[in-house]
This record gives structure tokens, C-alpha cells and sequence, in this order.
């Protein structure tokens, strides 16, 4: 590349232009129109970058995908430096938005494809995180998550049992009981001893997260608290059986 | 190999957060999920707690997941890395292993004289995803009418002009949101079939394809015609036949196209 960075460009010229249609316009921050100038911008600075690519690429992954992370760098610092917000005409429309349909029918797929990658990225807290979802909004628990816990637990395997049901069918749990439900059975698990409170702090923290991991930047989705529990609802019924690392 | 390794574990982070590297291993990985091994466990531990990371990983990981040159990615893209940026090789290593390097080429050799052979003798399956690509073309908005001066257009007029902007993602979006409402809707049906198709997702092109051609309506042939496509795409020739059999005796539009077909795949 550092010797002959234009034929590189030219070869991805594809990859340029699905990044930036993606990125740029279906966002509606462009116009369909911009795209030829969107896609010279972006080769232009590539050129420029290539140096830095070159230097800095480690060939773990494919080079097309390094390249693609790159460009969606220069699209969101393209979007940064605007400083607009999309423009009318290619911003969804309303009744595209959430009203209570979003999650239906043929969307629903894709969201829950999104949320799955989502949890992915939380690794060695991907249990945690989805049992404290799970009890939050009041998904049942399944079979998988007992049987996981279940043998890490130091407590009486019957107080256990009946905490674990609790949290799973008992309905009228208020937030405070669920937060300490969970305590008693994180503070076992992970063999430390936080009150109810930190629990509650660190359950409120990861829903924000996830929201905005789910709406996107910029925001391409309307998920709050209520169509999240909606989405999990889904989500816990397709996957009952959890993945777990 | 050792110093691709060493290479590897370099430029993970930059800035405190994850490398444009890290950022592609991790979204190659929710790809294809035997990638996750690969990934330092010092790029998982930091993506765990870092939300920009996260929001970074999940946008590449958007923009790719549908695309071919990442989900089945040509093996000479690897060499061509190699190419461009001159990635150092151990030539100690190269000359210890150039005997069984020899080795492999021989056996190469055979396998491709024997692959070549059953080439000659046996016709090769025919390829659906190429044929698809033949003769697959969107079907053209014929719904729209052109001398509508209306500044609003309505839902399913919108969805066909994201259509034909190709942005079918978002035309998608909106015509399953009228499916919602109206389920039985043909034309959004019809549309809704060809966007699936336009995406690959051939399994649910032909769920509606199915509805489609059980009843009689104005797409009659259209559908039969994308419905075979839908098959030829999955590399399924024998559900494909019959309907271009079909096709074909009906004298239409589509019947020379559906002759050309199945002259490639019967």
C-alpha cells in the first residue's frame, strides 16, 4: 500500500461506497446525491492515511475489515464535523419509529440479532448481565441459568431454590426485593459482599448501555426501558438455552 | 508464524481504547463466531467495560454483517495483504519448512489434476449464487405513479422509493411496517419478497412467495419467476424447475427468460 495506495482504494471503491451509503446517507446526515463527492472525501483521506494504515495494520483480521473500521472512523468524524442534524427528507419517518411496532414482525429478527452481538461484547459478564435483565424485567428464568448457578453456589441449595423461584415466577416482587434477591446470589457467586444498592447502581448503568448500544449513534432506534423488556421477551425465548463462556 | 503472532498482539489499543485492528478482529468475530478465540484477552476485558468500544465494534459490525466480502471472505484477500503492506516473514522458518512445503505442492498438484479430471468426466453442479446474480434484476416500481405532485407520499410509496435508491434496508423497514397493518396487502407483499431477495435472505423471500402464488393476482407470473430465483439462490434446482417449467408453458414475459434457465440447470 505504501507504495501504490491508489490501487488499494480503487479495489475497495465497492466497500467505500457501502460504508458511506450505510453511514452517511441512510442516516440521513447526505444526500443520495453527495455520494460520488462522500466517496472522493473519504479516498482522499485514505490516501492520506495510508501511511498510518500501513504502519499500524497487524494483520489479524481481514485487511477489508480493518480498512472498513477506518472508514467508519472518517464518517463519523465527517458527521462530528457537521455538527447537523440529518436532513428532513432521509430521516425515517414517523410512523417508521418506535409507536409500539417496532419489535414486530420483520424487524424483529435484526434487533435480536443486534442485542445477541451486544451481549457478546460484555464477555465474562455476559451471565451477570443477563440474569440481573432477566430478573429486572421480569423474564422468566430457565432451566440453564439454575443449572449453571446451581453448582457455584456455597449457600444451602435449598434457600437457593427458593430465592432462584422467586425471582423467576413470583410477579409481585417489588424492585427492592428483586435487587436483593440478586445480591444474596451475585454476593455467593462472586464471592464478595456488595449491598443491594450497588447492585441496583450497576443494573441502571448496564441498561443505559445497552439502550444506547441498541439505538445506535446516531440514533437509528427508539429502544427505552419498556420496549427493551419487550425485546428480551423475544430475545430469552428464541435463545433459552444461554451460551455461556 | 511467530512474528505474525508477535505482529498480532501490536497496535491493539491506541489512545486508551481499542485499535482499528482490535475493532475488526472483535466484529470479524461476532461474524463468524470461531474468531472469538483469537481475540487477546486483553481487547476482551477492555471491551467489556468500554461502552465507545462497544458502540465502535457494533457499528462495523452493522455496516458488515450482511456483506459477502466479510461473511465469505475470497482466500486470496489474505495474500493480498501480504501484497500491500509487505508483512515480514521469518525466512528461517520458510527455508526449515520448504521441504514440506514441496510436499504439500505435490499433493496439491494431484488434487487439482483429480478435480480437474472429475471436472472433465462429470458435469459440474451448477452454481446457484452465480446464475442468481444473473439473472436476478429488481423488479421495477411499477406502483408509483410518476405525476403525483403530492409533497406526501404514502407509506408504501415511500418504501418503493427507498427501493429504488437500493436502500433497501430502509424499504424493508417500512414495508413490513404496512404488513403489520395489512397483511394480505399483494404489491407490498410482492415488494417486500424482491427486497428479501435483494438482501439474500432467500428463506424468507420464498415464505411470501409461497402466499403469493397461491392466489391469483396481478403479479401472477412476476412472482413465479422471483420465486425460482429464490430457490436458484438457495441451490435448490428441483423446487426451482417445476415453477420454470411452469413459467415457461405460460407463453409469457418470463417465458424465454425461464427456457435460458433451465437450459442451465434441468
Amino acid at each position: 500500500m505504501h507504495h501504490d495506495p491508489g490501487s488499494l482504494i480503487v479495489k475497495y471503491l465497492d466497500v467505500i461506497s457501502i460504508i458511506i451509503q450505510k453511514r452517511l446517507i441512510n442516516t440521513g446526515y447526505f444526500l443520495p446525491e453527495e455520494k460520488e463527492d462522500l466517496i472522493q472525501t473519504v479516498c482522499k483521506q485514505l490516501i492520506e492515511k495510508a501511511p498510518s494504515i500501513n504502519k499500524n495494520y497487524n494483520g489479524s483480521s481481514l485487511l477489508i475489515t480493518y480498512c472498513s473500521s477506518v472508514i467508519n472512523n472518517l464518517c463519523n468524524g465527517m458527521i462530528r464535523e457537521l455538527k447537523k442534524q440529518p436532513v428532513a427528507i432521509h430521516q425515517l419517518p414517523d410512523y417508521v419509529e418506535y409507536d409500539g411496532y417496532i419489535v414486530e414482525r420483520l424487524l424483529v429478527n435484526e434487533t435480536i440479532d443486534k442485542f445477541g452481538k451486544i451481549m457478546r461484547l460484555y464477555h465474562n459478564k455476559r451471565f451477570k448481565l443477563e440474569f440481573c435483565l432477566k430478573s429486572y424485567f421480569r423474564v422468566r428464568l430457565s432451566s440453564a441459568d439454575y443449572e449453571y448457578l446451581a453448582p457455584k453456589m456455597q449457600m444451602d441449595p435449598a434457600r437457593f431454590f427458593e430465592i432462584f423461584n422467586d425471582l423467576s415466577e413470583n410477579q409481585k416482587l417489588t424492585k427492592n426485593e428483586i435487587y436483593n434477591n440478586l445480591t444474596i446470589i451475585l454476593n455467593d457467586l462472586e464471592h464478595v459482599n456488595n449491598c443491594s444498592d450497588a447492585i441496583r447502581k450497576w443494573i441502571n448503568v448496564k441498561i443505559g448501555e445497552v439502550l444506547v448500544l441498541l439505538n445506535g449513534n446516531p440514533k437509528s432506534s427508539c429502544f427505552d426501558e419498556e420496549t427493551l423488556q419487550i425485546l428480551l421477551d423475544k430475545y430469552f425465548s428464541k435463545n433459552s438455552i444461554l451460551i455461556l463462556h | 508464524m511467530m512474528v505474525d503472532k508477535k505482529r498480532h498482539t501490536k497496535f491493539l489499543f491506541e489512545n486508551g481504547h481499542l485499535s482499528d485492528n482490535s475493532i475488526a478482529l472483535y466484529t470479524e468475530a461476532l461474524i463468524d463466531d470461531s474468531k472469538f478465540a483469537l481475540i487477546p484477552t486483553q481487547v476482551l476485558v477492555h471491551t467489556e467495560e468500554c461502552i465507545e468500544c462497544k458502540q465502535h465494534i457494533i457499528e462495523t459490525y452493522e455496516l458488515l454483517k450482511n456483506e459477502e466480502f466479510v461473511v465469505h471472505p475470497i482466500i486470496h484477500q489474505r495474500n493480498e495483504t501480504k501484497v500491500f503492506f509487505n508483512l515480514p516473514i521469518n525466512q528461517n522458518t520458510f527455508k526449515q519448512n520448504s521441504r514440506s512445503f514441496q510436499g504439500i505442492a505435490i499433493a496439491a498438484s494431484l488434487v487439482i489434476i483429480l478435480a480437474l479430471y472429475f471436472f472433465l468426466v462429470y458435469q459440474v453442479k451448477p452454481d446457484g449464487d452465480k446464475l442468481f446474480i444473473k439473472y436476478f434484476e429488481p423488479y421495477p416500481d411499477v406502483v408509483t405513479h410518476k405525476g403525483n405532485n403530492s409533497n406526501e407520499l404514502e407509506p408504501f410509496e415511500l418504501g418503493l422509493y427507498y427501493y429504488t435508491l437500493n436502500n433497501y434496508d430502509t424499504a424493508l423497514l417500512i414495508f413490513s411496517r404496512i404488513l403489520v397493518k395489512d397483511s394480505t396487502n399483494e404489491a407490498v407483499l410482492f415488494y417486500t419478497a424482491i427486497t428479501y431477495l435483494e438482501l439474500k435472505k432467500s428463506r424468507e423471500a420464498i415464505r411470501i412467495f409461497k402466499v403469493l402464488d397461491n392466489q391469483e393476482g396481478l403479479f401472477n407470473q412476476q412472482t413465479r419467476w422471483y420465486f425460482s430465483l429464490s430457490f436458484v439462490l438457495q441451490n435448490d434446482f428441483k423446487e426451482a424447475i417445476p415453477i420454470l417449467e411452469k413459467l415457461k408453458k405460460e407463453n409469457g414475459f418470463y417465458s424465454e427468460k425461464a427456457r435460458n434457465l433451465l437450459s442451465k440447470i434441468d
